[in-house]
């Protein structure tokens, strides 16, 4: 750098210090200031958490999973390979609320309804009459009390879909096919089924074959060597 | 001067702008103008180019971007506050219910294998057939196999659960069975009981003087000497029963009248195509009571005393007068006789009998129920063998209805 160069770079530094000073400095150096502060300010949230368990068996944890969805693999199945000819075939579910938070509602859906033929444990691919569908599988959702029992003395209801206090016979208003969507669950006096923090609900799920399958003599074979599988879902919401 | 004025470029905006871009080294004021000039045109240029015309999609997207964030603001003022909404949820996949299969096959002397599912509703009723026999003739059956196989008289059959499930029953049945009797069994005898009180014109009910023979059914068609009226069963009449519903008669009828009804099957004595056991039940015909009547009427003519032992006639002592009250006895026993006669024995007279005849040897059931069986034991003492006179003996008047009771020798 030449002497010239560093001579134009003083003088800007000096220009740029006396506009500063003429600037910003009102001749009086002394400053007074007050301050208060509330400390302690959080945004927090509570928990709600839904257990499942299916037969008496392993609890299944909704916070088990990523997203509070568990996951399909994880929780029991209801149904373990139950006899398809043996008329209606029920299981029990205990719903539990393991949160901080009351849910406002409990819902259930049916999901990957299927009807196969049962090859894989007959080792036949032998069928007969018209395939029967997800359609001809009825369900009933029944509230219980803490045995699985239904007093009649108690708060306990049909919880789907019937509006009464003991479900009826299932019958084709309710079938797996069309509870392929979230269903609300309702209670005593047909009010919405809610789940209060850290409270159960007990329900006996009741899946029938249409009973008019294999009525007949010429169709009483309908229901050989076929499997239905199907998934459900319990969801509790928060409003 | 010309330095204050160069610095004062400096502080503006585009000339401090000018100034970095130059790397902050200018030699000269001129030189820093045009480092200006040369931005500002530089600007003008960028400027031109972002220019975006109102039809333009960019601009509608502008629009769209701009309500979306008037529609967030407004919702931000108005709502209650609240975004956050939980849920929990779990779900019980994998459940299944599920049925068996129950199917059969059955494979007949080890031929094609036929299977339940091939046929409608899981039942096949065209399978191969079990039994395809011929020539056949009662009391003979062949039942022999060979390697599994029949050769005649039976078959073998292999019933296999093919399915999943075991089953709790099975059943065996055949639907239905024709046959056809033959003519050399079936010869349409009929029997005939004497009428035990006078019918009247549109009578309903016969009484009969002894008990049918056998069974009548409905429907069964009767007739009525004299009139020779036939007459049709209305109801089921048992064996031994006395008396008949029958279809309104058309004709009296007395007690003279006797009643024909049919014999279901007769088996001829003198045609005995297999054994008959001790116990099984015949029924004689008339022409075989005449035939051992004959043996007996002989044998007495040919005794000069015949030792009987029937209180009867316990009394007799001379052969004729002992036959007459005998044949008297048996004429009355043989009208209270309401049993079929009991096959005891079965045997061949022999070579050289009279007539060469087949012969069997009967012993009626008791026939009342307080006289004792009779027993009837010839024995030939004084007197020689008289000529056989099989025709003569066979027209006597009282012998068709007698029978012989004791085996003869």
């Amino acid at each position: 750098m030449s002497r010239t160069n560093l001579k134009r770079y003083l003088m800007l530094l000096a220009v740029v210090g006396l506009v500063a000073i003429a600037a910003g400095g009102s001749g009086t150096f002394a400053s007074f200031n007050a301050q208060v502060t509330n400390p302690g300010n959080t945004f927090a949230s509570g928990t709600l958490f839904l257990h499942d368990q299916p037969n008496g068996g392993t609890w299944c944890t909704s916070e088990s999973d990523t997203f509070n969805n568990q996951g399909s693999d994880t929780c029991l199945i209801l149904f373990p390979s139950k006899d398809l000819t043996a008329g209606a075939q029920t299981a029990t579910l205990d719903l539990h609320n393991a949160g901080k938070i009351d849910a406002a509602n409990i819902q259930f859906k049916v999901s990957s309804c299927t009807v196969d033929k049962n090859t894989a444990a007959t080792g036949s691919t032998v069928v007969f009459g018209t395939d029967p569908t997800c359609a001809d599988m009825y369900i009933t959702v029944q509230e219980t009390g803490l045995n699985y029992d239904t007093p009649t003395n108690t708060d306990v209801y049909c919880a789907f879909p019937t509006l009464a206090t003991t479900c009826a016979s299932p019958s084709s208003g309710a079938t797996l096919a069309s509870a392929s969507s979230f269903q609300t669950l309702k209670t005593t006096g047909a009010a919405t089924a809610t789940l209060n923090q850290n409270t159960d609900k007990y329900y006996v799920i009741t899946v029938e074959p249409n009973p008019t399958l294999g009525s007949t003599p010429t169709t009483n074979n309908v229901l050989q060597n076929r499997i239905v599988t199907f998934a459900l879902t319990w969801q509790i919401n928060q409003v | 001067m010309r330095l204050l004025k160069k610095l004062l470029l400096v502080l503006t905006p585009k000339g401090a702008a000018a100034f970095l871009a130059g790397g902050g080294t200018f030699g000269s004021f001129d030189e820093l103008a045009a480092a200006w000039r040369k931005a500002h045109k530089q600007e003008q240029k960028r400027v031109a180019a972002a220019y975006v015309p109102r039809d333009h999609g960019l601009y509608r997207a502008k629009k769209i971007l701009l309500a979306l964030m008037a529609v967030g603001a407004a919702a931000y003022f108005m709502g209650d506050g609240t975004f956050a909404s939980f849920s929990a949820e779990t779900s019980n996949a994998g459940s299944s219910i599920a049925s068996g299969t129950l199917t059969m096959t059955n494979t007949v002397n080890g031929g094609t294998t036929c299977f339940s599912y091939n046929g409608v509703g899981n039942v096949n009723p065209n399978c191969s057939a079990v039994l395809t026999l011929g020539n056949l003739a009662p009391g003979t059956f062949g039942g022999t196999t060979t390697g599994g196989v029949a050769v005649s008289g039976s078959s073998q059959i292999v019933v296999a659960n093919t399915g999943s499930i075991d089953a709790a029953k099975f059943y065996l049945y055949a639907p239905q069975v024709t046959g056809t009797a033959s003519a050399n069994i079936t010869d349409n005898a009929t029997a005939s009981a004497t009428i035990g009180g006078s019918v009247a014109v549109g009578a309903t009910s016969i009484t009969l003087a002894s008990g049918l023979a056998n069974a009548l059914s409905l429907g069964t068609q009767v007739t009525l000497s004299g009139t020779s009226e036939t007459v049709t069963l209305t109801a089921d009449a048992a064996q031994s029963a006395t008396t008949l519903s029958v279809s309104p008669t058309q004709f009296a009828h007395t007690t003279s009248n006797t009643v024909t009804y049919p014999i279901p099957f007769n088996i001829p004595v003198n045609a005995l195509q297999n054994p008959i056991g001790a116990g099984q039940q015949v029924i004689v015909k008339q022409s075989t009571h005449s035939d051992i009547l004959y043996d007996l009427h002989r044998e007495c003519r040919r005794c000069g005393r015949f030792d009987l032992d029937d209180r009867l006639l316990r009394l007799a002592h001379d052969c004729r007068r002992h036959h007459r009250r005998r044949l008297g006895h048996q004429r009355q026993g043989l009208r209270h006789d309401g049993e079929q006669p009991t096959l005891r024995h079965a045997a061949h007279v022999g070579p050289g009998s009279r007539n060469g005849r087949t012969d069997l040897l009967l012993v009626r059931q008791r026939l009342e129920p307080r006289e004792p069986a009779r027993h009837v034991h010839g024995t030939c003492l004084d007197k020689p063998d008289e000529p056989n006179h099989v025709g003569q003996q066979r027209q006597h008047p009282r012998s068709r209805r007698l029978e012989r009771q004791h085996p003869l020798r």
